[in-house]
């Protein structure tokens, strides 16, 4: 008993995160319990062993495949061109006064609300989805790396234009670096809103991917369907999101990420 | 970044008119430019109208305001704004009592926090939104499955920025307190609350622009009405002026609410600056 109380102070922090999933765990297996019925509830070991079977059997990998064609075209999209124009919104003094108003009003438009607008610009196929998930993705990019390029201390650019330091290296070496954790910022919050954009955009007429599926297994009524493509949703989320944090403290180690919006 | 060379000095050299319009333009140069801009983003929207010509796919500032006109005489639109105000009073007031609960509760309890923390920012991190069907099935078609959703993808920004602003109450004035041997009571009145309250407004602002977007994505997945409901239902049937009346209609929810709280904010809190 001693030496476990020893091993629990030891690696306290550890224990207790292993803790509180099991806690959480409990909890829904306890509530599957309760509720005793696949139709409405599926407790976590259904989940696994069910998106076990999807992988398995192989049905699941046609739906990854039209999803990540999806995601990773509007992502990267949004990603270049968000912080194209962030870049600009943030370094030009005319640009930024002008489209101040525009970006609020971007700000404050939930983006998903024109995905029923795209679908009819651009049909059902696949180029209406990446553009769905471009518009909802590319706004937090685009504000963060505006705000990032704000808040480059003023005294670096003075010091480099006292030093004669060309524009572009300015760019380079100050306003790129300075601004990178908002940076990463707006691109972690993109994924979140990416994926919910793949979701939204396979609710209009799909014929594949997570979101698709989702919605089979809504109208189907097929619930150990719909919660393994959530889990499968939001565990991508997560892992994306890791991701991009692990190449943030590559690349500036300098300073350590919060979690901001 | 204006260098120096970009402050122009031979401007007195003009002729008086232009140099007049040009002291007027640089002393009023931010709200010039903010008119400047909105109209331009009107006329920009109405000429591409005009270009396409063609209701069923775009329509102009013009008439989305005729249709808007039009609208407000419909008793169903009345219906519809009703039902997404009570799903967005409910669910975003659920989200601020539960998220500054727990993110207070997490914040005071070392073992809490170090049990639930990485679980609550792996879920600040996932698209809620994806939970919206499993609330369909839960909680049925009606207003109880929106309010769900809503306050789960409300709830996460609050609870983080609640406990980020406990945490972040200077230690000193905690110790000053505890010289001062000042109740729990106090402590928690006088030094606690208003030192986190900027950081808490600030998680409430985050919480409710995502209230306002997850209006749209609960109702889209199956409602009996809402603003959501009337955006999907005028775009299947080709109303796109309806349409944008819904989406400015949320848009302008967005900006109020957000407003009303940073009033709330400097008027709550007038010793510290507005954080972004």
């Amino acid at each position: 008993m001693e030496a476990l109380l020893n091993v629990y102070q030891q690696q306290r922090k550890w224990m207790n995160a292993i803790l509180g999933i099991a806690i959480v765990t409990v909890f829904w297996m306890f509530a599957n319990w309760q509720v005793n019925s696949e139709l409405f509830f599926v407790g976590p070991w259904r989940v696994v062993t069910y998106t076990y079977g999807l992988f398995a059997s192989g049905e699941i990998l046609d739906d990854l495949r039209i999803s990540g064609i999806e995601f990773f075209w509007g992502y990267g999209v949004a990603a270049v061109a968000g912080i194209g124009f962030g870049m600009v919104f943030g370094i030009s003094r005319i640009f930024r006064e002008f489209f101040d108003p525009w970006l609020s009003a971007i700000y404050a438009t939930p983006s998903v609300a024109l995905a029923p607008l795209i679908i009819i610009w651009f049909g059902v196929d696949l180029t209406a989805k990446i553009v769905i998930v471009l518009i909802t993705a590319v706004v937090p990019i685009v504000l963060n790396t505006y705000t990032g390029v704000l808040s480059v201390g003023k005294e670096f650019q003075t010091l480099a234009n006292s030093f004669c330091v060309p524009q572009r290296q300015i760019l380079y070496k100050i306003l790129i670096p300075g601004s990178l954790p908002y940076i990463v910022t707006g691109l972690r919050l993109g994924i979140s809103r990416g994926i919910v954009g793949v979701v939204v955009g396979e609710y209009f007429g799909a014929y594949a991917g997570l979101g698709y599926q989702l919605f089979k297994g809504l109208d189907t009524f097929n619930m150990p369907l719909m919660m393994s493509c959530a889990a499968m949703l939001a565990g991508t989320g997560v892992i994306f999101n890791q991701v991009i944090l692990v190449i943030e403290r590559r690349m500036a180690p300098w300073r350590d990420t919060q979690l901001q919006e | 970044m204006s260098k120096i060379q970009d402050v122009p000095l031979e401007e007195t050299q003009d002729s008086s008119f232009v140099a007049s319009v040009k002291t007027v333009y640089n002393r009023h140069r931010i709200g010039i430019n903010f008119c400047l801009s909105v109209v331009l983003a009107l006329l920009t929207w109405e000429f591409i109208d005009f270009v396409f010509d063609d209701p069923d796919f775009f329509t102009g500032p013009v008439a989305v305001a005729l249709e808007f006109g039009v609208l407000i005489y419909e008793p169903r639109f009345w219906e519809n704004i009703n039902y997404s105000g009570t799903e967005l009073i409910y669910g975003f007031g659920l989200a601020m009592i539960l998220g500054v609960v727990i993110g207070a509760a997490v914040a005071f309890s070392r073992t809490l926090d170090e049990m639930f923390s990485p679980i609550l920012v792996g879920l600040y991190a996932t698209p809620r939104s994806v939970a919206a069907p499993l609330f369909i099935i839960w909680l049925g078609l009606g207003i109880a499955s929106k309010v769900g959703v809503i306050t789960l993808a409300s709830v996460f920004p609050v609870i983080i920025n609640t406990q980020a602003g406990i945490k972040n109450v200077q230690g000193e004035f905690r110790m000053l307190g505890r010289a001062f041997n000042i109740s729990f009571w106090a402590m928690l009145t006088k030094i606690i609350v208003p030192g986190s309250l900027p950081f808490l407004i600030a998680g409430l602002r985050l919480g409710y622009s995502r209230s306002v977007v997850t209006i749209m994505v609960a109702e889209l997945f199956g409602a009996e009405a809402g603003i959501g409901y009337m955006i999907d239902h005028a775009t299947q049937t080709f109303h796109v002026a309806e349409m944008m009346v819904g989406i400015s209609l949320l848009t302008i929810m967005g900006i109020a609410g957000n407003e009303i709280l940073k009033g709330v904010e400097r008027w709550a809190t007038p010793y510290r600056k507005t954080l972004v």
